[in-house]
């Protein structure tokens, strides 16, 4: 009795044994890009309907590529991290020249736009570099004409959005969202703020 | 049985015992080579005693030949010392040994008749036999006196005897100018290849290089515990197998090294990646395939540079001979940059001079077919064996100076890079953080040349 009791123990633990590894949680892209997150990604992931409805309609097209196209931006993070971006393309088009003469510009009629790094980073052709790094990732799908009609959502709601009258509600819609992930995540807070990257 | 017939049968098996050993040690493998090379000694002396004119000469050379006929079998051997060696070799290989063979010359050309091929070189006369024994330089187990133990190709010696070029893996050992040292141009030469295609960004030597992989300051000895079997078994040199013995005279850390090179290194060290062993798949290995790039002749030359990797033997520090300082070349910025990439290993990932990212095992790459589950474990093998490093050239473009900078200092950590599929095993290499080990003008003029490389940007925006 003892014996076979001795045995089916055995067999049942080495049955368990066998049965009983687990794999590690397998996270998608979009999930381990919010293990570390930014600011943006605690705010809305899309725009108020009646906003966009004043946008250009080649500016609408690109919304609605950015939140919607299959193999784009949303296999790896959620429309929020660039629409709540601190990123700012100077207005101008692709002319370099025009985006400084606009940012020097600025620079006069809203200094304080320049003073806080985490909330305005007014930058040349940003939106440019950031669209095209994103689809050099592999795996992106999007082709040049998806990519371009984002970069001029992206470049037009930047300045829309976060500067001229707008200005005042950007900043505090931003410093809400950086005290956000101070207190949901101090760690990362702390490891952003660091790296100079806030 | 009484104590008496007890006592008897034990004589009698002592007495065999005896009797056995005496035998052996009569017949012991090495006696035949000692007694055929006093014979043909001896023969030599009594053909110049007979042509030469001088009858005092020519006695003496007749008094050394019977000297030599008659010269007593023994175990000889050469006790270095300072570096720890106990050498026999010279038993058998009587030619060089000083006390028999006063000269060290002879005209045989056979082993283990034949002298030193090199002992009129300056190479042996720095390293006199005395001083430096024989395994020092040769490896293999210098205290056995049977053919095969002696030169190390039995089961559990895993140094044995270096061969070819190989053995300028030695003066690796001691020499730390050995890349400007004559006589270790073979050695110098897998150094600079070693170096040249990238290793050094993954792997360091003695604490100097990457830390994505093993530092290879000790890989010559690398026991044997730590390399599987079965990982021997699917080693190809020059397209055959090698043989299926363990630890014999082909599973040894050179074989190992150059199954890395002349091998595509996942067949060698195939892990589990789809966890069929395991309750986490493991990526094969992480080292990218080299076989289309470096030579056999190369790959032999890294091998030999490496197996001067040693902290187990314990070299004095006299022994030891430093190397000038190196001056690095004054260069250009952007020129500058492109001799940081090199000089780093940056290229160990991301190709020779940036042109093209290397293989990352399930890393993703745009040449993959996009996950599917249907796929076969063949299918899905291949896409994840297509994973690759980021080609610079396309990426440039959308770095700042400064976000490229910070890139490099920071690295990117394998859990952050994208994994074609996510079932499948975390890719064995990343970016290391290069923060601390790269100074900031070597790292301002890296930028400046990736920046320089950067791709025409033909996006329309």
């Amino acid at each position: 009795m003892n014996r076979k009791l001795t045995l089916i123990l055995a067999a049942t633990l080495m049955g368990g044994a066998y049965a009983s590894p687990v794999r590690a949680v397998e996270m998608s892209e979009k999930e381990k890009a919010m293990t570390n997150p930014y600011p943006n990604d605690f705010g809305p992931d899309t725009l108020p309907a009646d906003l966009l409805k004043t946008y250009p309609a080649n500016v609408q097209t690109g919304y609605a590529k950015l939140i919607g196209a299959k193999g784009g931006c949303a296999q790896c993070h959620s429309a929020a991290r660039p629409l709540n971006s601190r990123f700012v393309e100077p207005e101008g088009g692709l002319d370099e020249a025009k985006q400084n003469a606009w940012v020097a510009k600025l620079k006069i009629d809203q200094p304080e736009l320049f003073k806080d790094g985490s909330v305005w980073q007014i930058e040349t052709k940003v939106w440019s570099r950031y669209v095209k790094r994103m689809m050099n990732k592999p795996g992106c799908n999007l082709q040049k004409a998806d990519g371009k009609a984002i970069y001029e959502f992206l470049s037009y709601d930047s300045v829309k959005r976060k500067t001229g009258a707008n200005a005042a509600a950007w900043a505090v819609h931003r410093k809400g969202l950086v005290e956000q992930l101070k207190t949901k995540d101090p760690k990362r807070f702390a490891e952003l703020q660091e790296a100079k990257d806030l | 049985m009484s104590y008496r017939k007890a006592f008897i049968v034990s004589n009698a098996l002592m007495l065999a015992a005896f009797v056995w050993a005496f035998a052996k040690d009569f017949y012991a493998p090495w006696r035949p080579y000692q007694a055929k090379y006093y014979q043909m000694a001896a023969d030599v002396m009594e053909k110049q005693a007979a042509v030469e004119k001088d009858p005092t000469k020519a006695s003496n050379l007749m008094a050394e030949a019977r000297k030599m006929r008659h010269s007593p079998m023994e175990i000889k051997q050469i006790i270095a010392v300072d570096l720890g060696r106990f050498d026999r070799c010279v038993t058998c290989h009587v030619g060089m040994d000083e006390y028999t063979n006063t000269t060290l010359k002879n005209d045989f050309t056979e082993n283990p008749y034949k002298a030193h091929p090199k002992v009129d070189t300056a190479l042996i006369k720095a390293h006199p036999f005395s001083k430096f024994g024989c395994t020092s330089c040769h490896s293999g187990q210098g205290l056995a006196t049977q053919v095969e133990p002696a030169h190390g190709w039995v089961k559990h010696w895993e140094k044995p005897m270096l061969k070819g070029v190989t053995i300028q893996g030695s003066c690796v050992k001691c020499h730390d100018n050995f890349e400007t040292l004559k006589g270790a141009e073979v050695a110098a030469a897998g150094k600079k290849l070693f170096n040249r295609h990238g290793c050094q960004g993954c792997h360091a030597i003695n604490g100097r290089g990457g830390v994505t992989s093993v530092d290879l300051g000790d890989i010559a000895d690398k026991p044997f515990e730590r390399i599987s079997g079965y990982n021997f078994m699917r080693v190809r040199i020059d397209g055959k197998e090698l043989a299926n013995e363990h630890h014999d005279s082909h599973w040894n850390i050179q074989n190992w090294i150059l199954a890395h090179l002349v091998n595509d290194p996942v067949e060698v060290t195939p892990n589990d990646p789809f966890a069929h062993l395991n309750s986490e798949p493991i990526s094969p290995s992480g080292m990218p395939d080299f076989t289309k790039e470096i030579s056999r002749a190369e790959a032999d030359a890294i091998v030999a540079y490496l197996s001067g990797m040693t902290k187990e033997e314990v070299i004095p520090y006299r022994y030891h001979v430093a190397a000038a300082p190196v001056k690095e070349p004054a260069l250009s910025a952007v020129a500058h940059g492109k001799f940081v990439y090199a000089k780093y290993g940056c290229q160990g990932c991301h190709g020779l001079d940036a042109k093209q990212g290397r293989r990352r095992f399930n890393g993703s790459s745009n040449a993959q077919k996009p996950y599917d589950e249907k796929m076969s474990e063949t299918e899905r093998y291949e896409q994840m064996n297509i994973g690759a490093e980021p080609t610079l050239p396309d990426l440039m473009g959308t770095y700042t100076h400064e976000e490229l900078v910070k890139k490099i200092e920071a690295g990117v950590p394998a859990s952050d890079a994208t994994r074609w599929s996510l079932k499948g095993p975390m890719p064995m290499v990343y970016m290391p953080a290069w923060r601390g080990k790269i100074s900031k003008q070597e790292l301002d003029d890296l930028a400046t040349w990736l920046l320089s490389i950067a791709k025409k940007d033909d996006s329309g925006f």
